[in-house]
C-alpha cells in the first residue's frame, strides 16, 4: 500500500471542488511521498525505523475558550486558506504549565464540529460521539443508535494487525450509570468517542489493574508456571474455535440486525486470535511498576497511572493507537483535590459568574498540568536518538466548544510531538473555520493511512508540518 | 438475540455452577451500557474484544472455584467449593471416576449441565462438540477427571448460546412474522425478568411439561417470594428511581448514602414481598430507618446499623417523595454541602413518577448563581423565581418547578427544616388548578393521581421485562396491563403477572433479512464557514432581587 504522491495539478483541480483548503503553500503534506512518512511498512520494515503513534485525550465539557486562546494582535485578519501562524506567541495562563513543552506542541484554534450543531439539544452526546466520527448521531434514547466510524479505528483497521492491540481505548470515568444522560440521546453517545462502526463504539477501561493485566498478563502469568499457561492458551484457541462455529451455524438462523452482534463476536475473536498467534510476547511491566490493586481516587493520581500504562504500551508497540477520556461529558465529577467540590458540568453553565468562570480555569488549568506530565514522560524516554514524543503525535482535544456556550467552535486541540518528523510543533496555529475532521484525515496521513474522506471532512487540514 | 448483560452473566454463572452467594463472575467486565434507562437493552449491549477476553478469564476461575482446582489448595476436606463440585457431579454419582467409566460420567454431567446452561433442551451432536474438550484434556497427560470437566464447562460457557438469549424463528422466511415463543423462552424470559438470572428446577419442568402458560401465576407467586426476587429491587428500582447511582452523590458521608438507599429498597421491597398495592409509593404511614437514617429524620429510639419498619408523622413523612435517597439524589453540591434544586425534584419526579418528558433547557442557559462564600440572599425558592421571570424559561419551568417548591421544607439532604437561610419556607403552590398550602396536602394532591402513576409504572416495568423501548405498537399492551392492575388493587404482583400475559411478553419479532431500518445513511454535512471569531453573548442582566418580596404565585399543569 504505497501512497501515490499528489500533483501539484491535482491540487489546483482540487480547488474549485472544495478539496484544496490549502492554496498557495509551497509544499502540502499531500505531496510528500508516503515513504517518508511513518507509515506501518516503515516500521515493519526493521525495528531501527521508528513508528508513528496517535494517542487522543479528551477533555470534557469543553474549555473557557476566552482564557484558552492567546489575545489576538490588532488588525489581525484570519485567512479562509491557511492558518495564520504564530511562533512566539504569549502563553496563557491556562497553558502555563505547558511552557516548558513549548516547543513540542502546537496549539490549534479554529476546528469545529458543526455536525453537532444539528438537531436540538444533547450537546453533550453530539459533542462526544460526532467528534471523531464526523457524522451526524441519529438522535435517538433507544434501539435504533447510530453513529460512525471514528477516526483512531479507521487507522486501528489499518495498522491494527502490525501490534498486539489494534488500538487501546482508556478512561477516568465510567459515566452515569443511572437516570437519563443528554435528553433525547442514548448514554451510550455520551459515554464514547471512540466506534468501531456505527453501532458499536469501542468500550473503554477506566480500571488500571485491568488494563494492566491485559497489557502484561501473560507475561505475570509465564512467571508462574510457563507449560500450563501455554497449556490454557491452547484450551482458549480451541473453544474460540468452537465458539465460531457455534456462531457460523446460528448466523443463519439469524435477522439482518442479529447478525450484526454475531459478526462483532466474530471479530473480536479473530483479534484475540491474532494475539495468541503473535509471538510470545516478553512484554514486562517495568521493575519498578506494581500491579495496581484499585482505581485511585483524585484524578490527578489515576491519570498519571493510566497515563503510564499507556506510555508503556506504546513505547512497547503493544499498539499505536489510542484514545483516553479524562472523563465523560456531562457526568458528576467534581474535583475536591484542587478545592472545587461542585460538578465539572453544573460550574460550565457560569453565565458569567466570575467565580464559577475561575473554577472552570482551575479545571482546565489542572487538566493541562496532567497533559504536561504526560509529555513530560513521553520527551524522558528514548528511542534512539529522538524521545518516544517525537515519534508520535499526541492530541489534547474536546468537541464541546466553548464550555458555557456548548457551540462546537473554537474546540481545544493541543497537538504535541512530531509524529516522527510529520510535524512541525513549537507554533500556534489560527484557521479560520475548519471541520475537525480535516484534521483526522491529516492524522491519518502522518499514520499511513489514506482515504479520501472521512465523516464530514472537506480536505486535509494544512500546515502541520513546515 | 440479547446479550446476558454484566449482572446476568453474573448471577446466572453463580447459579449454574453453584456458587457461593458472594461470588461475582462479572466484577472486572468492562461496564454494560444502557439505553432506555435500563441496562438490560439489548441495542446497547455489543460485544468487543475486551469483553470476550474478560469472559474467557472469568470462566477459568469459575470452574477452578467450582471444581476446586485450584492448586495451592491440597486438602479437600475444608473446602468451602467441596459442595458445588458435588453437585455438578451428582448427574453420575452412580459411576465410579475410573479410566473406563470416565468420559461416560462426564457426558452424564453435561447432559444435565448443558440444558439448564442452554436453558433449553440440547441435542445430542450438540454434547458430542463439548465432548471433544473432555477428551482433549485427558489427552493431555497429567489432566484430572475435575480438569476435563472444567474444560467442558468453559467451553459452554463460552458458547452463543448461552451468552446470549436467542428466541429462533420456527418459520425462518425473512419476513419477520411475529410469533409465540416457547415454554423454555418463556422461562427464561420470567426469570430474568423476576430474578435477573437463570430459570430454576421448576420453572425448566413446568417448560419441559407444557404447563408453564397455565400454571402462571402460581410460579409467579412462587418466584417473587424467592430471595432471586431482590434483582427486582436492585436492578429494576435502581435504576428506575437512579438510586443506583446514589454513591456517586458527592459531599455525603458514605454510610449515610448507603442508608438512604436501604430505605428506598426496603420500601419497595415490603411492597414485592407482601404484595403491597403500588400506590403505596405515593403515600404511606411506614418507612424503614436506621440509626443514622432515623437521626437525619429526627426519629428518637432507634438504635443501630440494622433497619426497622417505624410508622412516621405524617406531617412530614411517608412515601417516596420524602425519602431521603430522592431528595438527595435531586440536590446539588455547594460548597460543602448540598442545596435543593427544586427543579430536578420536579423533573424527577414528572418524568420517573408520571412518566411525563420534560424537553431540554433551550442552549446557553445558565445555572442559577450560588454564591459560596458570599452570604445568600433570600430562600432557594425566592432565588429560582427569578429564573422564571425569562419567558423562554417560563413555560417548562411552571410545569416542574411547583413540584420542588413543594418539597421545599426538605434540605438537600431531605431533612425536614421550616427555615431555607433564616427565611420561613413557603412551601406552598397551585398544580393544575388545585391550591395546596403543605407538603401533606400537596402529598395528597399526587396521591389522587393514580393513572398517571400506575400507567408510568406499567411503561417502566414492561421496558425492563421486554429489554427494550416501548414502541407505539406496545400501546394497547400497557392499557392492558393498566386495567388488569387497577382491577386487583393495584397489588405489586398483579402489575406483574399482567406483565407476564401481555402480548410483547408472550412473542417475539420474527427473523428478518432486511434490518429494521434498511438505509444505511451517512450523513455530511455541506462544508460551511463559520465566523473567524464568535461574538461572545454578554450575560443576561438578572431583574434586581429584592429580599423578602412575596414571589407570585405559582401555577403548574400535568399534561396528560
Amino acid at each position: 500500500m504505497s501512497r501515490k504522491p499528489m500533483s501539484r495539478r491535482a491540487i489546483l483541480r482540487g480547488i474549485g471542488t472544495g478539496a484544496g483548503v490549502a492554496i498557495g503553500l509551497p509544499l502540502l503534506e499531500a505531496m510528500v511521498p508516503s515513504r517518508l512518512i511513518g507509515s506501518a511498512e516503515a516500521a515493519a520494515a526493521g525495528p531501527a525505523r521508528p513508528h508513528n503513534r496517535l494517542l487522543i485525550l479528551y477533555y470534557p465539557n469543553g474549555i473557557h475558550t476566552p482564557n484558552w486562546y492567546p489575545k489576538a494582535p490588532a488588525g489581525e485578519k484570519l485567512n479562509p486558506l491557511a492558518p495564520l501562524e504564530y511562533t512566539d506567541y504569549l502563553i496563557t495562563p491556562a497553558l502555563q504549565p505547558l511552557e516548558r513543552h513549548r516547543s513540542d506542541f502546537t496549539l490549534i484554534k479554529g476546528l469545529n464540529v458543526p455536525l453537532a450543531k444539528m438537531d436540538k439539544a444533547g450537546d453533550h452526546a453530539k459533542a462526544m460521539s460526532c467528534y471523531l466520527t464526523g457524522v451526524r448521531i441519529r438522535r435517538t434514547a433507544t434501539d435504533d443508535i447510530q453513529a460512525g466510524i471514528s477516526a483512531d479505528q479507521v487507522i486501528a483497521n489499518r495498522v491494527g494487525h502490525l501490534t498486539r492491540f489494534p488500538s487501546l481505548e482508556l478512561g477516568l470515568d465510567y459515566g452515569r450509570m443511572e437516570g437519563g444522560c443528554d435528553p433525547g440521546y442514548a448514554c451510550i453517545y455520551s459515554n464514547n468517542v471512540s466506534w468501531k462502526n456505527e453501532k458499536t463504539p469501542a468500550i473503554k477501561e477506566v480500571n488500571p489493574r485491568v488494563v494492566f493485566d491485559r497489557l502484561f498478563g501473560n507475561a505475570r502469568r509465564s512467571d508462574h508456571n510457563s507449560e500450563k499457561s501455554g497449556q490454557q492458551e491452547t484450551y482458549n484457541r480451541s473453544i474460540l474455535d468452537y465458539t465460531r462455529e457455534s456462531l457460523t451455524r446460528i448466523n443463519k438462523q439469524l435477522g439482518a440486525n442479529d447478525r450484526l452482534r454475531v459478526d462483532e463476536y466474530l471479530t473480536s475473536i479473530r483479534e484475540i486470535e491474532r494475539r495468541l498467534d503473535a509471538p510470545p510476547s516478553d512484554v514486562k511491566p517495568p521493575s519498578g511498576m506494581r500491579r495496581p490493586t484499585r482505581v485511585p481516587e483524585t484524578f490527578k493520581a489515576h491519570f498519571r497511572l493510566m497515563a503510564d500504562l499507556q506510555i508503556l504500551a506504546i513505547q512497547q508497540d503493544l499498539t499505536r493507537v489510542s484514545t483516553f477520556l479524562l472523563g465523560v461529558e456531562q457526568s458528576r465529577r467534581t474535583y475536591n483535590e484542587i478545592g472545587i467540590p461542585e460538578e465539572h458540568h453544573g460550574l460550565t453553565h457560569h453565565a458569567g459568574d466570575r467565580e464559577k468562570i475561575a473554577k472552570v480555569c482551575k479545571i482546565d488549568n489542572y487538566c493541562v498540568q496532567q497533559f504536561a506530565y504526560f509529555l513530560g514522560r513521553m520527551k524522558s524516554i528514548k528511542e534512539g536518538d529522538r524521545t518516544l514524543l517525537d515519534n508520535s503525535m499526541v492530541l489534547l482535544g474536546n468537541g464541546n466548544g466553548d464550555a458555557a456556550r456548548h457551540d462546537h467552535l473554537n474546540c481545544m486541540t493541543i497537538l504535541a510531538g512530531r509524529g516522527c518528523g510529520t510535524l512541525t510543533p513549537g507554533r500556534y496555529l489560527k484557521y479560520s473555520g475548519v471541520v475537525m475532521s480535516n484534521l483526522w484525515l491529516s492524522l491519518m496521513d502522518r499514520m499511513g493511512v489514506e482515504v479520501e474522506r472521512h465523516g464530514d471532512s472537506t480536505g486535509r487540514l494544512p500546515r502541520l508540518s513546515v | 438475540m440479547r446479550r446476558l448483560n454484566n449482572r446476568q452473566y453474573a448471577n446466572t454463572v453463580r447459579t449454574l455452577l453453584y456458587l457461593p452467594l458472594n461470588y461475582n463472575a462479572a466484577a472486572d467486565f468492562p461496564p454494560d451500557e444502557r439505553g432506555d434507562g435500563f441496562d438490560n437493552n439489548a441495542a446497547t449491549l455489543t460485544i468487543s474484544p475486551l469483553l470476550i477476553e474478560s469472559y474467557l478469564s472469568a470462566v477459568e476461575k469459575a470452574t477452578v472455584v467450582a471444581l476446586g482446582l485450584d492448586p495451592k489448595r491440597t486438602s479437600q476436606g475444608d473446602d468451602p467449593t467441596a459442595a458445588s463440585r458435588n453437585k455438578l457431579n451428582a448427574p453420575s454419582a452412580r459411576l465410579k471416576v475410573d479410566f473406563a467409566n470416565r468420559q461416560e460420567k462426564i457426558r452424564l454431567n453435561l447432559e444435565t449441565f448443558a440444558p439448564r446452561a442452554f436453558r433449553r433442551p440440547v441435542s445430542r451432536e450438540e454434547i458430542d462438540g463439548l465432548m471433544k474438550f473432555a477428551a482433549m484434556s485427558f489427552a493431555h497427560a497429567g489432566e484430572s477427571f475435575d480438569e476435563a470437566t472444567g474444560l467442558a464447562i468453559r467451553a459452554t460457557l463460552m458458547s452463543p448460546e448461552f451468552l446470549f438469549r436467542i428466541e429462533r424463528d420456527p418459520q425462518p422466511d425473512g419476513t419477520g412474522k411475529v410469533f409465540a415463543i416457547t415454554g423454555y423462552q418463556l422461562a427464561t424470559r420470567l426469570s430474568y425478568f423476576l430474578w435477573n438470572s437463570m430459570p430454576d428446577e421448576a420453572l425448566f419442568e413446568a417448560a419441559q411439561q407444557g404447563r408453564l402458560r397455565a400454571g402462571l401465576d402460581a410460579q409467579i407467586a412462587r418466584m417473587l417470594k424467592d430471595p432471586k426476587a431482590r434483582s427486582l429491587t436492585k436492578d429494576f428500582l435502581g435504576q428506575w428511581l437512579e438510586i443506583r447511582g446514589i454513591h456517586q452523590v458527592t459531599n455525603t458521608p458514605r454510610t449515610l448514602l448507603a442508608s438512604m438507599q436501604g430505605e428506598t429498597e426496603l420500601f419497595f421491597d415490603d411492597i414485592v414481598r407482601n404484595d403491597r398495592s403500588i400506590m403505596e409509593f405515593l403515600d404511606a404511614d411506614y418507612t424503614f430507618v436506621n440509626e443514622e437514617l432515623a437521626r437525619l429524620y429526627g426519629i428518637a429510639g432507634i438504635t443501630g446499623a440494622r433497619f426497622q419498619k417505624v410508622a412516621v408523622d405524617r406531617s412530614q413523612r411517608g412515601g417516596i417523595f420524602t425519602q431521603a435517597s430522592f431528595l438527595t439524589l435531586t440536590s446539588k453540591p455547594l460548597g460543602n454541602s448540598r442545596r435543593t434544586s427544586p427543579v430536578l425534584r420536579g423533573k424527577w419526579i414528572l418524568e420517573n413518577i408520571f412518566g411525563q418528558t420534560i424537553p431540554p433547557p433551550p442552549p446557553n442557559v445558565p445555572e442559577l448563581k450560588f454564591d459560596t462564600n458570599k452570604e445568600l440572599k433570600g430562600t432557594v425558592r425566592q432565588i429560582f423565581e427569578q429564573h422564571r421571570a425569562d419567558p423562554n424559561c417560563a413555560g417548562c419551568h411552571a410545569r416542574m418547578d411547583p413540584f420542588g417548591f413543594a418539597l421545599e421544607n426538605y434540605d438537600g439532604y431531605g431533612r425536614w427544616r421550616r427555615q431555607d437561610n433564616r427565611v420561613d419556607v413557603d412551601p406552598s403552590g397551585e398544580i393544575d388548578g388545585n391550591r395546596f398550602a403543605t407538603p401533606v396536602e400537596f402529598r395528597r394532591l399526587l396521591a389522587e393521581r393514580k393513572d398517571e402513576f400506575r400507567r408510568a409504572f406499567v411503561r417502566k416495568i414492561l421496558s425492563y421485562a421486554l429489554g427494550r423501548g416501548l414502541q407505539s405498537y406496545d400501546r394497547p399492551a400497557v392499557e392492558a396491563i393498566c386495567a388488569a392492575a387497577k382491577a386487583n388493587g393495584d397489588r405489586f404482583s398483579s402489575v406483574i403477572a399482567a406483565v407476564a400475559k401481555s402480548y410483547p411478553f408472550q412473542h417475539a419479532r420474527g427473523m428478518k433479512l432486511q434490518p429494521a431500518n434498511t438505509k444505511v445513511t451517512t450523513w455530511y454535512y455541506p462544508p460551511t464557514r463559520e465566523p473567524a471569531e464568535p461574538v461572545p453573548s454578554p450575560p443576561k442582566p438578572q431583574p434586581p432581587f429584592k429580599p423578602g418580596a412575596r414571589p407570585p404565585a405559582v401555577r403548574g399543569t400535568i399534561t396528560r
